[in-house]
């Protein structure tokens, strides 16, 4: 297998510091998987504090795949994620939300950031095995925030607008992307 | 035309349609993580604490609200929208609710964490309103402030309902807090220009009438007391730089209205709405031109004015009564005026006393019973006088009712009763 690029990127300075490593790709049962570098760790700094005040994070994983370096996007897939911290066994939870819902706890810090990884797949149906291709995992942290509530309460006044618009500085997300490419999928081990 | 019609319908259902998808899809893609997929939320609430600011501040529902948590299984999603309202109240910036291992496995403690002052930019002194036979007030005040701290207002105004006369110009205002609040220095500045109804034109004298006005108000407000719910008596001392151009013609057209300005406030809120909320006013303002500071007006206007808000239920009743008196030459902007939107609603000002009045009784009861929403229907009857020193006192009488909602929209028809007529006066307003 060859690797010829490697990209990280951070979106925000406030996001944590990746450093070298490998990103891996591998084939599950029909589907593509990422597989983080082993020195990459998303839930550290500011993320993780949060976790251990209580807070349970959504993390929104993509998966893109393309066969011209990202000109244009071959399929792609996304995955919803709760990540939380027991305050009292200091272990960590996480949970894919969608009709079918899987989730896990008792996680060690590197349990529990692989699981993101180990639960969102490219189904390999119709890509072909024998041409280059490029992948992309992007994931995002976001705060939560009551967009929903303020739409629907009855009592929006210009004066709740005008403050709501005001705040957009809080609830920024936390950004990662890792690339890899180009690699053929008959390569890729299982 | 015809065409074009139907494409209007068209883009106006589009319109609909992507505001009903958007607020739904809101609704089901809510970024916030369910109850459920937080681990914590299996241990059960040992207290609420309040971390960097001071509990009292918050309104009695809230906080009692807020004590309801404890004993029951820790909800992210609940305690998230009870930040946003801590957060609303204390006008603070942030206000993130953090986990704190309780003093027994199981149970944990939540603190509410207040972080800075939010800076907001608000609306909430602009209103508009119409009434029949005098016209048009708006008011576009935009507000800056940063919790309670500081105040900065800046707006423009074309006033017909607060005077004799229409008055229209910009005004801005400025005041901070300091001592935990207790002390509140401050000024507010306007310049306007008036204009005059042809009765009041028909009536005046020639030095009575002027063409702008320019105020500048230093004051300071003490908080001797406050109680530990919405309660709180204020003393506000200053004084007022005014200055008028008359319209006369003649060389000596600037002539100043100086005066101290002395208030005293109380107000007072007890109960709830499910058992009973009254909330109580009450002030008294002694304004005082003076010729210590070079006024060309040498007089006393007191005015007493006190209101009573009761509800329970779907139910509301207001009583309403206020008091003037002024001795002395006063310009014709201290002067009282009925026949407006608060005071004698159903009368015309222009009818009662086209150049205002030395004296003034006025008093409103109005019931509200809410409807479906946040609409009310209401119901009022109106009394009072207003007439020269020396004069006769005229008890002026009118009912009237309408729709009104809690953010501060109203349509009323009211109906002045005198002999033998009725006269419908509409009026109509809100506040942003």
């Amino acid at each position: 297998m060859r690797q010829s690029r490697r990209t990280l990127l951070m979106a925000l300075s406030t996001a944590p510091h990746l450093r070298a490593g490998a990103i891996g790709v591998r084939r599950d049962d029909g589907v593509l998987r990422v597989l983080p570098p082993s020195d990459f760790h998303f839930l550290e700094g500011q993320t993780l504090r949060k976790l251990q005040d209580g807070a349970g994070l959504v993390f929104t994983m993509q998966l893109s795949i393309s066969n011209d370096q990202f000109r244009t996007i071959a399929r792609r897939q996304v995955e919803r994620f709760v990540v939380s911290f027991d305050l009292w066994e200091e272990k960590f939870a996480a949970v894919r939300l969608g009709l079918v819902k899987h989730q896990q706890s008792h996680l060690t810090r590197d349990a529990a950031e692989r699981f993101l990884f180990d639960h969102t797949g490219i189904a390999l149906y119709g890509l072909a095995a024998g041409e280059p291709h490029w992948i992309r995992a992007e994931l995002r942290a976001d705060e939560p925030r009551d967009s929903a509530g303020f739409l629907l309460d009855p009592s929006v006044t210009l004066s709740r607008l005008v403050e709501w618009f005001g705040r957009s500085q809080r609830g920024e997300a936390l950004r990662w992307s890792i690339d890899r490419g180009p690699f053929r999928l008959h390569e890729v081990e299982r | 035309m015809r065409s074009s019609k139907a494409f209007r319908r068209v883009v106006t259902a589009i319109f609909v349609m992507g505001f009903l998808f958007g607020v739904f899809s809101a609704r089901a893609f809510s970024w916030n993580a369910p109850d459920e997929a937080n681990v914590n939320s299996r241990y059960t609430v040992e207290s609420v604490e309040i971390s960097g600011a001071n509990a009292a501040r918050l309104s009695k529902d809230l906080r009692e609200e807020l004590q309801s948590y404890v004993g029951q299984r820790f909800s992210p999603e609940a305690f998230g929208k009870l930040s946003e309202r801590v957060r609303r109240e204390l006008k603070a910036r942030l206000v993130s609710h953090k986990l704190k291992k309780g003093s027994s496995p199981d149970n944990v403690r939540v603190v509410l964490d207040v972080m800075g002052h939010h800076v907001v930019l608000d609306t909430q002194q602009s209103r508009l309103a119409w009434y029949s036979g005098q016209g048009w007030t708006g008011e576009l005040i935009a507000g800056l402030h940063n919790g309670r701290k500081q105040h900065l207002s800046l707006g423009l105004f074309s006033d017909a309902d607060t005077f004799t006369e229409r008055s229209a110009g910009v005004k801005a205002a400025y005041r901070f807090s300091t001592l935990r609040e207790r002390i509140r220095p401050g000024f507010a500045f306007s310049t306007s220009h008036a204009q005059y109804d042809a009765r009041t034109l028909q009536a005046a004298k020639p030095n009575d009438l002027y063409r702008s006005v320019d105020s500048f108000q230093p004051t300071v407000t003490l908080i001797p007391w406050q109680g530990d719910d919405r309660e709180e008596l204020a003393v506000e001392i200053g004084m007022r730089l005014q200055r008028f151009v008359l319209e006369s013609p003649g060389p000596d057209r600037n002539v100043a209205s100086h005066a101290l300005v002395n208030s005293l406030r109380y107000r007072r809120v007890r109960g709830d709405v499910a058992g009973g909320l009254t909330t109580l006013r009450a002030s008294y303002g002694l304004t005082n031109g003076t010729g210590a500071l070079s006024s060309d007006y040498k007089f006393n206007r007191h005015e007493a004015r006190a209101d009573v808000e009761y509800r329970r239920a779907a139910s509301r009743i207001n009583a309403d009564f206020v008091a003037g008196s002024l001795n002395g030459r006063a310009p014709l902007r201290d002067r009282f005026t009925g026949g407006t939107t608060t005071i004698l609603r159903g009368w015309n000002k222009m009818e009662l006393a086209p150049l205002g009045a030395d004296k003034l009784t006025a008093t409103s009861i109005e019931y509200g019973h809410s409807l479906k929403g946040k609409f009310e229907a209401a119901a009022f009857y109106d009394a009072g006088s207003v007439w020269m020193r020396g004069g006769t006192a005229t008890l002026r009488n009118s009912v009237g009712g309408g729709f009104r909602t809690r953010d501060g929209f109203f349509m009323y028809v009211a109906f002045p009763l005198r002999d033998g007529r009725v006269e419908p006066i509409f009026m109509t307003g809100t506040t942003f």
